[in-house]
């Protein structure tokens, strides 16, 4: 554990440091103001789809699924990771401003299927493999068919929250008109009625993050298909142009290191300020142990 | 604070600016990392990857130097091409200065025909045109690191600030990063399967521990048809030995053909990591190396292992627009340059790179 920065130099100076460089090139059309996965676009590391059954739970790990590299184990060592660093540049003026979430990627639920009013109940069969309590974990709501958006469909979700109690509603929410693949469906939808929720779905009142998911209901039908996924915000980083780097430095900036979980699958969210289809957005992450 | 204002009040530092050329017969991939020691430019390209016997350790400092030789009566040049028509010793690389009765100063390989380094015959394109008749011909590889300011002694040398920028078209975006290169291997037998075992180990001349050192493959001579996996055995900085590169989640696979210059294994996809060999759980550096497994032929060419300790990076996003790092006031500050550091630069592609697209920078180092 780092707990101070004499620890923190000691561990860089002994090569407990691991050094990450990412390129994402989206060839989806995002549009300004809407929040997308990264993850979902070609680039290095390799893209990954939320392939699997529907409607049943499938875990995401670094060492089974990829993801931004970000060292191997240390717990089996006594040790715990940090991000040490975290930063991006773009030379593709649509993609500036914008502001990206470094996540990572615990659990998805694939292909629910939005053309169903029915309560859908979903099945945990593989449970959270890092963060297992849920605590401080959000759900988002991720295209991966498109949809037609018309009438803003909305929907609530049933879940387990990180204290353990089943049954707990999300607020409706209403869905956007964005139909690329990797769209968070339920950012700045046009809904009048409905807030923006950003990129993760909000809980319900109290509840401090997500353990599982147990159904969704749609209220007006769509066609289109997501996958509700359940991530931990680890750091988030904001490209202000195409002209200088960015870059955040936890320790310095906030006072604050953010933990890396042994194995965790770490992908990138992001709300550009317009369409990212042949950008390229390169960065890098720098973590350290101890 | 105050001791590094003295230092500096006292002349105790030194300024390198570097001029380093992207590869030169090959675009850049974007998504890939590539070792510049081995491009043109200032300071002059490293020549001493590729130059040493098969599999044997070749500790390298910034004055390193290694010769090649043709056989007596053995080596010629006509106009901008010099055969090795009966090879001597050692291996010839792109950047070797030649010598030998009526070679022009100055002269140097400045890229491969038919040689592949040892084999009678081959040719290789240099940088004079001029006519010399059969007699042996020497060639010298040096190691080319940037300069730092010479040895320090019992003083302690540290990095300051760093600079790197680009004005050729489509080189950015792209991440830089500085490191000590420490000791090379280079492999011929490139057609061999199974655990291949490195000969006349040393300790390296810095970090001798091996904490921070890290490793990567890299083509003296462009590789042939085959994408194996590759595994090093290492002991790590720990001196825990047989530690293997991890098959989880894929061992790294070599790209078919991968060119002189490329991180061997870099890129997108199963197997594609960079720059560095993954290391098992918990290591944090490599003190030493045993063997190395390649799953199948690559064909032909020349593979290198390097092993370096990084030392700093710095993104450059937009052409024209100078990067800078300021290692004072950075956390943990100030990276540590080792006597006889040889400094090089290696390059992660944000774009296609066009070949011969120009680097440059600059390096403040100080000591007290």
């Amino acid at each position: 554990m780092l707990r101070n920065v004499r620890d923190l130099v000691d561990a860089e100076n002994g090569g407990q440091t691991f050094f990450s460089a990412w390129r994402k090139a989206p060839t989806q059309s995002t549009a300004a103001g809407i929040w997308f996965d990264l993850s979902m676009s070609p680039g290095n590391p390799v893209p990954q789809y939320y392939a699997a059954a529907p409607n049943i739970s499938v875990a995401l790990s670094q060492s089974t699924d990829g993801g931004i590299p970000h060292g191997t184990n240390v717990a089996g060592s006594g040790m715990r990771k940090y991000l040490r660093t975290f930063g991006v540049m773009t030379p593709t003026a649509a993609a500036a401003p914008m502001q990206m979430i470094l996540c990572d990627y615990l659990l998805y639920y694939p292909f629910i299927d939005m053309s169903v009013t029915d309560y859908q109940p979903l099945t945990t069969a593989a449970t959270l493999p890092r963060l297992k309590d849920g605590k401080g974990l959000q759900i988002m709501a991720v295209e991966v068919a498109g949809q037609t958006g018309a009438g803003n469909p909305r929907f609530n979700i049933t879940y387990t929250n990180s204290a353990g109690v089943s049954g707990r509603t999300t607020p409706l929410v209403a869905c956007n008109t964005q139909l690329s693949n990797g769209t968070l469906i339920t950012s700045q939808p046009t809904d009048p009625a409905r807030a923006a929720t950003g990129p993760f779905i909000p809980l319900q009142a109290g509840d401090t993050g997500v353990r599982s998911i147990d159904g969704i209901t749609f209220m007006t039908p769509d066609v289109g298909l997501i996958s509700l996924v359940i991530v931990e915000p680890i750091e988030n980083i904001s490209v202000r142009g195409i002209d200088a780097p960015i870059e955040r430095t936890p320790v310095t900036d906030y006072a604050d290191l953010p933990i890396i979980e042994d194995d965790a699958y770490l992908g990138l969210i992001c709300c550009p300020n317009g369409s990212l289809a042949g950008a390229n957005i390169t960065g890098w992450i720098n973590t350290t142990w101890n | 604070m105050d001791s590094l204002i003295a230092a500096l009040s006292a002349g105790q530092t030194y300024r390198s600016d570097w001029n380093k050329n992207a590869l030169p017969t090959t675009a850049q991939v974007a998504g890939q990392w590539y070792d510049l020691s081995t491009g043109a430019g200032n300071p002059m390209m490293n020549s001493i990857i590729g130059s040493s016997a098969n599999l044997a350790h070749q500790a390298i400092t910034e004055t390193t130097s290694i010769t090649a030789a043709s056989g007596a009566l053995g080596g010629s040049i006509a106009g901008t091409v010099f055969t090795d028509t009966t090879h001597g010793s050692g291996r010839f690389t792109v950047g070797m200065a030649l010598s030998g009765t009526g070679v022009v100063a100055g002269t140097y390989i400045t890229s491969l025909g038919t040689g592949t380094g040892a084999n009678a015959g081959g040719t290789y394109n240099v940088n004079i045109s001029q006519t010399v008749t059969s007699q042996t011909i020497t060639g010298t590889a040096v190691a080319g690191g940037l300069p730092h300011g010479g040895d320090v002694g019992a003083l302690n040398k540290h990095l300051l600030n760093a600079s790197a920028f680009s004005s050729a078209t489509t080189t950015a975006p792209a991440i830089m990063m500085l490191y000590d290169m420490l000791a090379c291997y280079t492999i011929t037998s490139v057609t061999t399967t199974g655990a291949q075992s490195f000969t006349g180990q040393a300790a390296w001349a810095r970090y001798a521990d091996g904490s921070g050192v890290r490793a990567f493959l890299v083509p003296s001579v462009v590789m042939g048809a085959g994408s194996p996996t590759v595994q090093l055995s290492y002991t790590n900085s720990a001196s825990v030995a047989g530690r293997l590169t991890p098959a989880a989640p894929s061992l790294p696979v070599i790209n078919t053909t991968a060119p002189v210059g490329s991180i061997a294994y870099a890129g997108t996809g199963v197997g594609k990591y960079g720059p560095f060999l993954p290391m098992m759980a918990g290591d944090a550096g490599i003190k030493s190396v045993q063997s190395i497994n390649f799953s199948a032929t690559m064909t032909s060419g020349v593979m290198n292992l390097v092993i370096c300790k990084p030392l700093a990076y710095m993104p450059i996003t937009t052409v024209g627009v100078a990067s800078e790092r300021d290692f004072v006031n950075m956390l943990p500050s100030m990276p540590r340059i080792y006597d006889g550091a040889c400094l090089h630069w290696a390059m992660y592609a944000g774009a296609a790179t066009p070949v011969n697209s120009s680097f440059m920078g600059h390096i403040d180092t100080a000591w007290a």
